[in-house]
């Protein structure tokens, strides 16, 4: 059964409840039976890897029934089939206690016999046994399926949602080249590299190769030559080595628009690299 | 005595004349970036806390000049600016911001905001990883400059970006020394406290606990055990649930982006005009004191009629010097306070734009945070259901000792 919350899907299980719920009225009725002991060959779980077979559960427990018996486990087996025979088992379980007492309690016994495991033949101590799971009545294969679709309808609303937000306009000038909506986000995905520009990540670890902070421009990028030489006084050299102080000054020279400021910031650099 | 009366009727300008307007040149330090790229293996996954707003209890923000809204927008706005620098490194793995520190993440950093008033930034920053491992914690400040706030300065270099880079670089070195197989551990470490918290009974002995609170691995679960796989796979979607929280804390940080940093400059222009205007007041008022002291000690008794009346006259224009630049200094003060009021006046207003940001901020969180987490309780019971499915062990039941039911006695 799903949940739908606005926005969002969760999934959230009621039908091991229903069944459980089924299991138990069975049980007590069937309480006469004698108790499962033998253990099965492959303690449960296999239905994907074993549909249905003699030796596995579903089939077997399947003959709980008044149908049960020495035929319960082929017949619930195939019926069982390819959905892991659990919920095939269990079924059986309840039909056969729903039917008559005394030939149920005998398909009890049987089914544990013939294969034990997952259904309501097992269920007939209440006690569990290698194999048995005691709540549910789902065989490993449905429940993974069901995790399977959980992770699908929740990928779908995240999905949706990262829709949502990237569909929000960000104002990323002077950010570097990344501009426009948000980052993409993806399962699975290296983390980009530097991604300050669309705020993108991912998922996964992955390594940022030096990104932004190599491309970082600096304050005088975009600016022409000339721009530059005219913002240069006469005595200062264009191109010239210097320490990171003195560039800073240079810098923040060429990008003081106010020309007093700026004649002062050269100032600075000329006490600072001893010109004066 | 001349001398002694023109120099004290012209001191006042000459000391004018000496206030001069503050010229800051911020400091930078330079980012170290990895030259080359790092092997996956050995790089850890960050995430960010959102940073404390350092506010006091009682704090009066036209006193302390923190105001709540503005805090409350940088406790989100600095974390994310981390990040990109971060990310920029090349250091580390997938770098995030996270709402608690619950998440499931290699390396946790908390900071703390101390000061931020757009001249001077404090950030206190703590550093441990999925371990528990504490690795650091110190307090990194920086004062903006006159170009921090240029137009045609890059806006991926924050004017607090001083503080980022420092704290990047020690976070740098401090990996650096450590040894591979650590680094190897951590990262398995945080994986196997995922795996753990999303299925306990799986999971459950594979981590120990040291004497000294660390966390280590046990041992390991074998690469091809499906369930290896599908607890992957969770924790695939857990880092999709924070990567697109990301993506709301991105669009809180783009669209606050200009409304800050106009109202850290404007705020750091007025701190230091207030700043200059209480210090010239100060000069001024001692100037005033100085000048009107010296005035009235003139001697204006001399036999030379001449020379009296020029001392009277200059005492004059001194005792009207001194008072006068005495007055100037109190409308100084009244001026610097001015400057006060129009920071309180420009934060309150930033404030009031950014509120309703937080709040959609914060909103999606929530629901994000809360629509995941009712997500995983569902996935926990499923996991816990396949669990028994496959071993036949149930919860109450201890790995390892299955219950059997007893042989038929009859």
């Amino acid at each position: 059964m799903k949940l739908i919350i606005p926005g969002n899907t969760l999934s959230i299980s009621t039908r091991t409840s229903a069944i459980g719920v089924t299991i138990a009225v069975s049980a007590l009725i069937i309480s006469g039976c004698a108790p499962m002991s033998t253990s099965v060959g492959a303690p449960g779980g296999s239905g994907s890897n074993m549909p249905g077979g003699v030796s596995m559960p579903g089939g077997s427990s399947g003959g709980g029934g008044s149908e049960g018996g020495p035929q319960g486990g082929s017949q619930g087996g195939s019926e069982g089939g390819p959905q892991g025979g659990s919920q095939g088992g269990s079924e059986g379980g309840s039909e056969g206690s729903a039917e008559g007492g005394g030939a149920s309690g005998e398909g009890c016994s049987d089914s544990g016999i013939s294969g034990g495991g997952f259904g309501g033949g097992a269920r007939c101590d209440q006690a569990g046994s290698v194999g048995e799971f005691p709540n549910d009545g789902a065989s490993a294969e449905e429940l993974r399926d069901e995790l399977d679709k959980s992770v699908g309808d929740f990928d779908e609303a995240i999905g949706e949602e990262q829709r949502q937000v990237s569909s929000v306009g960000r104002d990323t000038e002077g950010f570097g080249e990344r501009s426009g909506g948000g980052g993409s986000i993806g399962l699975g995905e290296q983390a980009a590299g530097g991604s300050s520009g669309g705020g993108g990540s991912s998922s996964s670890s992955g390594g940022g190769s030096a990104g932004d902070s190599e491309t970082q421009a600096g304050p005088n990028d975009g600016m022409s030559a000339e721009e530059i030489e005219a913002r240069t006084p006469e005595d200062i050299a264009v191109n010239t080595y210097e320490d990171i102080v003195a560039r800073q000054l240079r810098e923040a020279a060429l990008a003081e628009d106010d020309p007093e400021l700026r004649e002062r910031l050269w100032e600075e650099y000329r006490k600072y690299t001893g010109m004066k | 005595m001349k001398i002694q009366l023109i120099a004290l009727v012209f001191l006042p300008a000459f000391l004018w004349g000496c206030s001069v307007q503050e010229l800051v040149i911020a400091e930078e330090t330079v980012l170290i970036v990895a030259s080359t790229s790092v092997d996956e293996a050995f790089l850890l996954d960050v995430g960010i806390v959102e940073f404390e707003a350092g506010i006091l209890k009682n704090n009066n923000p036209e006193k302390t000049g923190v105001y709540e809204d503005i805090r409350g927008a940088e406790t989100k706005y600095l974390p994310y600016h981390l990040k990109t620098t971060l990310q920029g490194t090349g250091h580390w793995g997938a770098v995030r911001v996270i709402p608690s520190e619950k998440a499931f993440t290699d390396v946790i950093i908390k900071g703390s905001i101390e000061k931020s008033d757009g001249e001077y930034i404090e950030i206190e920053f703590s550093v441990s990883d999925a371990s528990g491992r504490y690795w650091f914690s110190r307090t990194y400040e920086a004062q903006t400059g006159l170009t921090s706030y240029s137009k045609r300065r890059d806006r991926r270099r924050d004017p607090y970006q001083k503080v980022f880079n420092d704290f990047a670089n020690d976070l740098q070195q401090y990996v650096a020394l450590m040894p591979p197989r650590q680094l190897q551990q951590t990262r398995q470490v945080s994986e196997l406290k995922f795996f753990r918290d999303m299925s306990p009974v799986a999971y459950n002995g594979y981590l120990g606990t040291t004497d000294d609170g660390v966390i280590n691995v046990l041992r390991l679960p074998a690469e091809n055990d499906p369930s290896v796989g599908r607890m992957r796979q969770i924790r695939e979607r857990d880092r999709l649930v924070v990567d697109t929280l990301n993506e709301h804390y991105a669009n809180f940080y783009y669209g606050i982006s200009i409304p800050y940093r106009n109202w850290r400059k404007t705020s750091r222009a007025e701190t230091v005009k207030f700043r200059q205007e209480k210090r010239s007041a100060k000069m001024q008022a001692l100037v005033g004191v100085v000048v009107l002291a010296g005035s009235t000690q003139v001697n204006t008794n001399s036999s030379s009629r001449n020379t009296r009346n020029i001392s009277r006259a200059l005492q004059y224009q001194g005792i009207s010097r001194g008072v006068n630049s005495i007055f100037s200094a109190l409308r100084r003060n009244r001026d610097a306070g001015l400057h006060m009021d129009a920071i309180a006046e420009l934060s309150e207003s930033f404030g009031n734009e950014a509120a309703p940001m937080i709040v959609n901020v914060e909103g999606q969180e929530r629901r994000l945070t809360g629509t995941a987490e009712a997500q995983f309780e569902s996935w926990r019971q499923l996991l816990r259901e396949i669990y028994e499915a496959e071993t036949g062990f149930s919860q109450s039941i201890e790995v390892g000792a299955p219950a059997r039911a007893p042989e038929p006695t009859g």
